[in-house]
């Protein structure tokens, strides 16, 4: 996903995506936010294919930048009887009580399909949101949808506020890539014994449900899962924070689950 | 003994915060319980925030949880541990993990 500048005005390209994840849109989302707030104009141009371009308008992407005032091309109209699979659009998190609202609608969802999965997800979608809340100082975004051809969820949370190594800098982080691992190693720049459990907690519990983590900030990602990490290539930078997690649906058959775009 | 009741869902170091303020007074070696029959869901930084916010800080005796869902006990457990209060956490009746 990449976002140039052209004659004064950035562009952020999700044009030639072969295929969309909650990750890019609440990425999209995040960059936006940031460029309205600094009151830089950005233009955001839609997947072209048409499934794609369907799928970030049903998921509330054009409803978030029109809220921006941010200049895009994905659709606002939405057909709602479309939207079985979409767990959450993309919705802001500014504070904790957001976080907690948006965890539980999610979950709620979820709960007649598994109680288990749903409290997996709670846990893990409220304590990414709440990580926005604490830490990013910058509105985050969230989402979240059902792959029913895996049986499996994915949610993303995503900020584009001061990112990991900026955090982590009292820690002694010195590049993204460690700061990324000192997060997923429970790390926090808080000195509370009880901090810095969000991340490695969450990927605990993904790991049990046969899911992983995808974390993005500044130049490093990494797929993270159990004591497996992969470092994923970055071509753009991201300005802030990206989560992504997938869970399997207990019960529901074995599939190849993509964790990364 | 003070007693503190949680809602459906608990999540965030603010709302463990708040509930515990709650409760007046000195807790210092006082036993205070939490009533989790109504809790479905809870997250690892609230169940964090609710140990050392209770043992920790107010510095009571014990923390008496009840009906506690299987993961947030877990929870619970761990922050205990990494506090060094584990001694002082009791969990009974531990309800079972759906699927």
């Amino acid at each position: 996903m990449a976002c140039r500048a052209a004659r004064g005005l950035h562009v952020l390209d999700l044009s030639t995506r072969s295929w969309v994840d909650p990750a890019h849109l609440v990425a999209a989302a995040s960059v936006a936010h940031a460029h309205a707030v600094a009151d830089v104009p950005l233009r955001v141009l839609s997947p072209r294919g048409a499934d794609q371009h369907r799928y970030a308008g049903r998921m509330h992407l054009g409803r978030v930048l029109d809220a921006l005032g941010v200049e895009h091309d994905v659709p606002t109209s939405v057909r709602e009887l479309d939207r079985r699979e979409d767990l959450l659009e993309v919705r802001p998190v500014r504070s904790e009580d957001d976080a907690r609202a948006l965890a539980e609608l999610v979950a709620a969802k979820v709960r007649p399909e598994s109680c288990l999965a749903s409290d997996v997800l709670y846990s893990c979608v409220v304590e990414m949101a709440l990580n926005v809340a604490d830490h990013a100082g910058a509105v985050g975004y969230v989402a979240a949808q059902t792959l029913p051809q895996v049986g499996a969820i994915k949610f993303a949370v995503a900020d584009a506020g001061a990112g990991l190594r900026a955090t982590l800098s009292v820690r002694g982080a010195t590049t993204d890539g460690e700061a990324v691992q000192m997060a997923l190693s429970g790390r926090s720049r808080l000195d509370d014994p009880g901090r810095g459990t969000g991340l490695p907690t969450t990927l605990r519990e993904l790991t049990a449900l046969e899911g992983s983590m995808f974390l993005l900030s500044g130049t490093a990602a990494v797929t993270a899962a159990g004591a497996r990490r992969l470092p994923d290539p970055v071509d753009v930078p991201f300005p802030g924070t990206l989560v992504q997690g997938v869970l399997r649906l207990p019960g529901r058959r074995p599939g190849a689950v993509a964790t990364e775009g | 003994m003070p007693t503190v009741v949680l809602p459906s869902m608990v999540a965030g170091r603010d709302l463990a915060d708040a509930l515990v303020e709650r409760i007046p007074g000195d807790l210092t070696a006082t036993e205070v319980a939490v009533d989790c029959r109504r809790l479905v869901s809870g997250s690892p930084s609230f169940a964090a925030q609710l140990v050392w916010r209770v043992l920790v800080d107010r510095r009571a005796g014990s923390l008496a949880v009840t009906h506690a869902p299987a993961a947030f006990a877990a929870y619970l457990e761990q922050a205990a541990t990494r506090l060094e209060v584990a001694d002082r956490l009791r969990i009974r009746a531990k309800a079972p993990v759906g699927t």
